[in-house]
């Protein structure tokens, strides 16, 4: 494993973006007319339409659907970036051209559901953002867990 | 990695930190006081531009670690990108306050005061109780007061940060790996 201070940090922070994510519901917090923590916290980074997000225990989730999809697969992601990496070394060309694709098909979803095109659902938006954070953690999983390149401590030496 | 360091002197990012972070702040600000135009008319369209606008924050972070590789035709660290986008974060939300602050101090002083009641109607209109109300503002500092002010400037650098962090770590890998 490579950059640990680094990979742990990340660790860190994911975590602590999907638990804020969720917003207050899972511990029985109220939703305080938005007011709460998690809410003002994502409040410059999600449009938190209530129509667009969950509800844990009858209080609105801090994000919205997409958005929760994609904090919480990118969380998984982190985790999971050792049996991630496997694949990521076995397809190493196609990784950034799909993450790329998956950005592309979001974005287009958007496009479309606001053209009247077609009709997506909190279920699509969530796992299409789901793949975005999976995406972006296959992306970087060959920085930590790639065992066949040198450290970036050793470079040069 | 780290072509930058090997050849000797390392180039500055504090140039790229601030035109992310400028061009950041102006965008969601411009779209944040739109947004509030619109939703003080009670426009559908305030819906719609809040989807466009989802996570439009965290492009400081992608933004300053694409000029700062592009710029000097370098690769650097993941670290360095996330630190990067961190920096870009904070200047962001300093603009974006100062540009909000100059908004509804100056050019519509009225501003703060309607979204507020707006917010207020909102509450009532979810069937909200007068005390539910009370105790839901409670939680939130007086509209353009310092506490205000100072609270949205420790919960942005917070929010953005962090994801910024993300954002620039990502982008690190994809400008300025040497893949």
């Amino acid at each position: 494993m490579r950059q640990k201070g680094l990979y742990y940090m990340l660790m860190m922070l994911s975590a602590l973006l999907a638990v804020l994510a969720v917003g207050p519901g899972w511990y029985g917090g109220d939703f305080q007319g938005g007011f709460n923590f998690q809410h003002q916290l994502f409040d410059l980074l999600c449009h938190q339409n209530p129509d667009r997000s969950f509800q844990l225990q009858g209080v609105q989730m801090a994000v919205c659907s997409r958005c929760l999809g994609i904090y919480l697969s990118f969380f998984l992601g982190v985790l999971l970036m050792a049996p991630l990496s496997i694949f990521s070394k076995k397809f190493k060309t196609f990784v950034k051209p799909a993450f790329f694709t998956i950005l592309i098909l979001n974005f287009l979803d958007v496009i479309s559901n606001e053209a009247g095109i077609w009709t997506n659902s909190l279920f699509s938006r969530f796992w299409l953002g789901a793949l975005v954070g999976l995406g972006a953690a296959l992306l970087l999983s060959n920085e930590f867990f790639s065992t066949n390149s040198k450290s970036e401590n050793n470079y040069g030496e | 990695m780290e072509n930058d360091q090997l050849n000797g002197a390392t180039p500055s990012y504090w140039n790229s930190v601030l035109i992310a972070g400028i061009i950041t702040a102006i965008v969601y600000s411009a779209l944040g006081i739109l947004s509030s135009y619109m939703m003080l008319k009670s426009s559908s369209a305030s819906q719609a531009l809040g989807i466009f606008v989802c996570l439009i924050s965290s492009m400081a972070g992608v933004i300053a670690n694409r000029h700062y590789a592009k710029e000097f035709d370098i690769s650097y660290s993941l670290g360095k990108g996330a630190l990067i986008g961190f920096l870009a974060a904070i200047v962001a939300v300093i603009v974006g306050t100062v540009i909000s602050l100059i908004w509804t101090t100056v050019i519509d002083p009225g501003l703060n005061d309607a979204v507020y009641q707006a917010q207020i109607s909102a509450m009532e209109a979810q069937g909200m109780s007068q005390e539910q109300i009370d105790m839901a503002l409670s939680f939130s500092p007086e509209p353009g007061s310092t506490t205000a002010v100072l609270m949205g400037v420790g919960i942005g650098i917070l929010g953005l940060g962090i994801v910024n962090v993300i954002s620039g770590i990502i982008s690190a890998k994809i400008f300025a790996s040497e893949e």
